[in-house]
């Protein structure tokens, strides 16, 4: 029984101690709790907000800086782009006009070329037209004016050239 | 009637040639009248002979020959060679007047083109 009364006694003494310990444990929390809440709750000092506001402005100038940045990066990108698109263009431009213009003595030259080769055929027809009227006409003007002639020359004159033409052959030698 | 100096031209040659033949073969239908008589007072053999070694001479007329053109060229060669020579004539009508002649080879051109 004494053993008995003894463990009692132990375990009572052990209980006593967790529940001490549980509300040492329990005061502890409560006052952590407390003084976060208090932090919280009380908002920042004054040192803190003054360096948050630094950090705020830091941060704003950093964003302003990389908006100024990014502006920077806009236009030169813009300009470099403009530049390049209007060297392009000038480059396009030089190509198309330096084409077109080659494209142009190109087509005049072709056109010269067949308005030439035409004309010297047509030339070349008319000249032969011409040639066969001119001859067409001299043979048809001959035989008229042969006609004619003829039909004027009467028998006396007729005996006249003849008589002459005979006195000619006798002074070429023809009868010697 | 002397026959060579009547005969003038190849045509009156041949013409006369043909009666002598007709005379020879006493073939007389064909033959002139007015030369009957006279050829048979000749030697026919001898006058062929002769008229076929006559020389020609060509002529290239504006017109037919008349009588007087004919008589014109005989005048003309009997004054001019000591030989009697035949007429060969052609009429060509590209010639206005005048005329082309061609004796032995030779030519000459007395015309009006």
């Amino acid at each position: 029984m004494n053993i008995d009364n003894q463990i009692l006694y132990i375990i009572i003494l052990i209980f006593a101690c967790l529940v001490l310990l549980c509300i040492t444990l329990i005061y502890l929390y409560m006052n952590a709790l407390s003084k976060y809440t208090k932090i919280r709750t009380a908002g920042l000092s004054e040192k803190d907000e003054s360096v948050i506001n630094n950090a705020k402005e830091i941060a704003q100038k950093i964003i302003d800086s990389a908006k100024k940045l990014d502006e920077k990066h806009d236009s030169i990108m813009a300009k470099v782009v403009g530049d390049i698109s209007l060297k392009w263009s000038k480059s396009a431009e030089t190509i198309f006009n330096k084409n077109v213009k080659e494209l142009d003595i190109l087509l005049n030259n072709k056109i010269q070329e067949i308005y030439k080769k035409e004309n010297d055929s047509l030339e070349s027809y008319k000249k032969e037209k011409l040639n066969d009227f001119d001859k067409e006409m001299s043979e048809t003007v001959n035989k008229l004016a042969k006609a004619i002639i003829k039909r004027e020359i009467d028998i006396n004159q007729h005996n006249e050239l003849i008589k002459d033409g005979l006195e000619r052959a006798k002074k070429s030698g023809l009868f010697k | 009637m002397d026959f060579l100096s009547e005969t003038k031209t190849l045509e009156e040659k041949e013409l006369l040639l043909s009666e002598i033949d007709a005379v020879k073969r006493k073939d007389l239908g064909g033959v002139r009248k007015s030369l009957l008589d006279k050829m048979q007072s000749i030697d026919l053999n001898n006058l062929s002979d002769q008229l076929k070694s006559l020389d020609v001479v060509k002529i290239i007329l504006a017109i037919e020959p008349t009588v007087h053109i004919v008589e014109i060229f005989d005048n003309f060669f009997k004054a001019n060679l000591d030989k009697k020579i035949l007429f060969d004539f052609e009429v060509d009508k590209n010639i206005l007047g005048g005329f082309q002649i061609i004796y032995k080879g030779n030519y000459f051109d007395a015309s009006i083109l």
